[in-house]
């Protein structure tokens, strides 16, 4: 059987390589692919064409892997090549954490990153790297009010692979607790004054975090990490949480990694 | 016999140990993200060509070199080369190792194990294709101890080239990985005696190299090396300055 599936993806870089290898790993053959920028994001149509009792797996995968925000499929079901189309997929989204910042604001059924915007500013956050935070302040206050939280965690993630692979890319493959202490933290002190206390990162005078604010603007923090850890191999699913915030009293923005 | 070290050699060698330790572990830390298959593989031969031809066996031979002795010395050119194929063998299959999956401790012993027994390797073969009137005996304690400085000191540089980012890894690796060289190749010479026979084996050191051959393949390396150093850094330089957000 032939199956189209349309994915929507936050990342460009790898994808169809990511997904080509869940597309054969789950025993089906790529025949045909087109990608093309949205506002939403990056979309990839793929034609596979493989075994139905196969279908459910590759359908899990895709829906499981980090790249894919959504994707809708549709498969054909009779020989004369017509094809029913099967309701929109959830699967990013599905499997983060319950509690965390970013996570709550997406599970709240908020619009996904404003990633044409973010796109835009992308440039210019790479070229003042590390001196960023007026940029992203700047930023942050533009974005719809529904998308910030996505957008701003959006924004950390392509940053935060983009200085991963500048300047931590070449060496060995690190488990996540080396990978803690040789990347993510001096990466952050790149940024801010941080610490290490075993899977928590304790980041001092967050300016978009102000004391007091209540807003508990930790996504870039949350996604700066997920993409720098991510893109570094550490294995796994890495989910960042924001556990105490500066802007509700604590004395500084504290996250948490699991893997 | 009467045998001392020309200083400024012995500081040469150990410089060139570094500059090949420094080429060898920046072409070995990207191993871990070449793709599987060919462009695996030439990397970890290149990496491992890089330590084993040239951080290992030139600085052998420098070393030899400002060892001076009073009697003629040449070296068997098919030992010779063999001797460098020992280091070469042996630090690629220790640096495809460190550099395969996810670098841990359980990978770091034996990829130590294999480099620091390439610099032994290397150095006892090197020391067997000497062709010169006396023999060479060694002390066995002194001999284990030079292989263990090797095998420690090769751990340690290993380490620090796949474990950190930054400074350490780029310089500190490269200067440890100096120390395993030279201090395996100096305690080596501490554990030789040398008993006089009068009698040159090979009588006319027929298919040999003399210091002048040595003297040019080691320049010939060193260049090279030194060249291969320079276009790593500036090709890493380019790329992080055009890598796309």
């Amino acid at each position: 059987m032939e199956v189209e599936f349309t994915v929507l993806s936050d990342r460009r870089e790898g994808l169809l390589r990511g997904l080509g290898n869940v597309v054969i790993q789950s025993g089906f053959t790529l025949l045909r692919q087109r990608m093309s920028s949205l506002e939403s994001g990056i979309q990839l149509w793929l034609r596979v064409s493989g075994r139905e009792e196969c279908l459910l797996e590759l359908e899990e995968r895709l829906g499981s892997h980090p790249m894919v925000l959504s994707f809708e499929s549709e498969h054909q079901v009779s020989p004369n090549g017509a094809l029913a189309p099967r309701p929109p997929k959830p699967a990013a989204f599905s499997k983060r954490p319950s509690g965390g910042v970013g996570s709550s604001l997406k599970a709240g059924g908020n619009a996904g990153p404003a990633v044409g915007q973010i796109e835009a500013e992308l440039p210019g956050l790479a070229k003042e790297y590390p001196r960023i935070f007026p940029r992203l302040l700047s930023m942050h206050g533009k974005l719809p009010d529904g998308q910030v939280a996505a957008s701003m965690e959006f924004a950390g993630r392509r940053v935060g692979a983009w200085v991963y692979k500048r300047d931590y890319a070449l060496g060995g493959r690190l488990d996540m607790s080396s990978a803690l202490k040789q990347i993510a933290l001096p990466a952050l002190r790149n940024l801010l004054p941080t610490d290490l206390k075993e899977n928590s990162l304790r980041i001092k005078n967050n300016p978009l975090c102000m004391p007091g604010g209540h807003c508990r603007n930790g996504d870039f923090f949350c996604g700066f990490l997920q993409g720098l850890l991510e893109e570094s191999g550490v294995g796994g699913q890495v989910t960042v949480r924001e556990i105490y915030c500066r802007s509700e009293g604590a004395e500084d923005c504290v996250f948490e990694i699991v893997n | 016999m009467i045998a001392e070290y020309n200083m400024v050699l012995v500081t040469l060698s150990y410089l060139i140990s570094v500059l090949g330790s420094f080429t060898s572990l920046q072409l070995a830390i990207s191993i871990p993200h070449a793709r599987p298959g060919r462009e695996k593989r030439n990397a970890i031969l290149a990496a491992g060509t890089a330590m084993g031809g040239g951080a290992i066996w030139a600085m052998h031979f420098i070393a030899m070199l400002a060892y001076e002795m009073d009697m003629p010395v040449a070296y068997d050119t098919f030992v010779t080369l063999v001797s460098s194929l020992i280091a070469i063998a042996s630090c690629s299959i220790g640096l495809g190792i460190a550099g395969s999956g996810v670098f841990t401790f359980d990978k770091l012993l034996p990829a130590g194990i294999f480099m620091g027994c390439g610099v032994a390797g290397m150095h006892y073969t090197g020391m067997a294709a000497m062709l010169m009137p006396a023999e060479v005996y060694y002390d066995l304690n002194i001999l284990m101890i030079s292989v263990i400085i090797g095998v420690l000191a090769s751990c340690a540089a290993l380490w620090l080239a796949f474990h950190m980012r930054g400074q350490w890894q780029m310089f500190g690796s490269a200067l440890i990985m100096g120390v395993a060289v030279c201090g395996m190749h100096y305690t080596g010479m501490a554990a030789a005696n040398y008993r006089h026979t009068g009698t040159i084996p090979g009588a006319t050191f027929a298919g040999t190299m003399s210091g002048e051959y040595l003297g040019l393949s080691i320049f010939v390396i060193s260049v090279a090396l030194l060249m291969f150093a320079l276009w790593i850094t500036q090709a890493r330089r380019r790329r992080r300055a055009t890598l796309a957000i």
